[in-house]
């Protein structure tokens, strides 16, 4: 259990928020929207790293490698398609 | 005059959320109506540009293509394999198909979706987050593989 202050990017501002990388990552992107104003929950949302990869909602930062302070992007996922 | 004025502060809000994404995407040009952004590799130096055509911002959403870096081509789902999203997926967001001529991006904020889904109106996002312009450079920097660039 480790405690970090992470940088959540959503919709071209930084909301800094202190999660624990035990945590899951959807709880994660809840703590983050609350922070941002935004109410409702983290379902349709994806967080990415800096790279690009897509984290799993259902497991936690460490669990995928995260160990030390990160930017993660929020986004909307990108809609029925094609 | 209106599509102009919305389209300079379309740019200005584009620099304004550019630091936070200086890994992600940096804007190379822009001039009305075009604005040119470099979508960056995440394993290279490399990137590839997303053309934005915004002649009638806001009241269209921009039309969207992927060019190779030096701008001299445009770019179609199987020229950087994987990169611009894998044909075999099953649902498709970056499509080639309709008679145009290369990749588009079928997502909401984006002309071409809203005319293929025409009951998914893009008046109904135009003013919300999703209908920002940085929330529509991301969409398409989110498609595209950026460690295959």
């Amino acid at each position: 259990m480790t405690e970090q202050d992470a940088a959540f990017i959503i919709q071209g501002k930084e909301f800094r928020v202190n999660i624990d990388t035990s945590d899951l990552v959807k709880d994660d992107i809840r703590k983050a929207l609350k922070e941002s104003g935004d109410e409702g929950g983290a379902d349709g949302w994806t967080a990415r790293t800096e790279s690009g990869e897509i984290l799993d909602g259902s497991k936690t930062l460490s669990e995928q490698g995260i160990t030390k302070p990160t930017k993660i992007f929020l986004n909307k996922g990108p809609g029925r398609g094609g | 005059m209106v599509a102009r004025s919305k389209f300079a502060a379309a740019v200005k809000e584009l620099e304004s959320s550019q630091p936070v994404y200086n890994q992600v995407w940096r804007i190379r040009h822009s001039k009305y109506p075009r604005i040119f952004v470099d979508v960056l590799s995440s394993s290279s130096a490399r990137s590839i540009a997303l053309l934005l055509r915004m002649e009638n911002w806001n009241f269209l959403p921009p039309m969207a293509s992927f060019f190779s870096s030096d701008l001299r081509k445009i770019l179609h789902t199987g020229d950087i394999p994987g990169a611009i999203e894998n044909p075999s997926n099953p649902v498709h967001h970056i499509v080639e198909s309709d008679g145009r001529p290369a990749a588009w991006i079928c997502s909401p904020g984006f002309y071409e979706y809203h005319e293929f889904y025409p009951e998914d109106r893009w008046e109904k996002i135009r003013d919300t987050d999703g209908g920002t312009i940085t929330w529509i450079v991301n969409r398409a920097c989110d498609l595209v593989d950026r460690r295959k660039i």
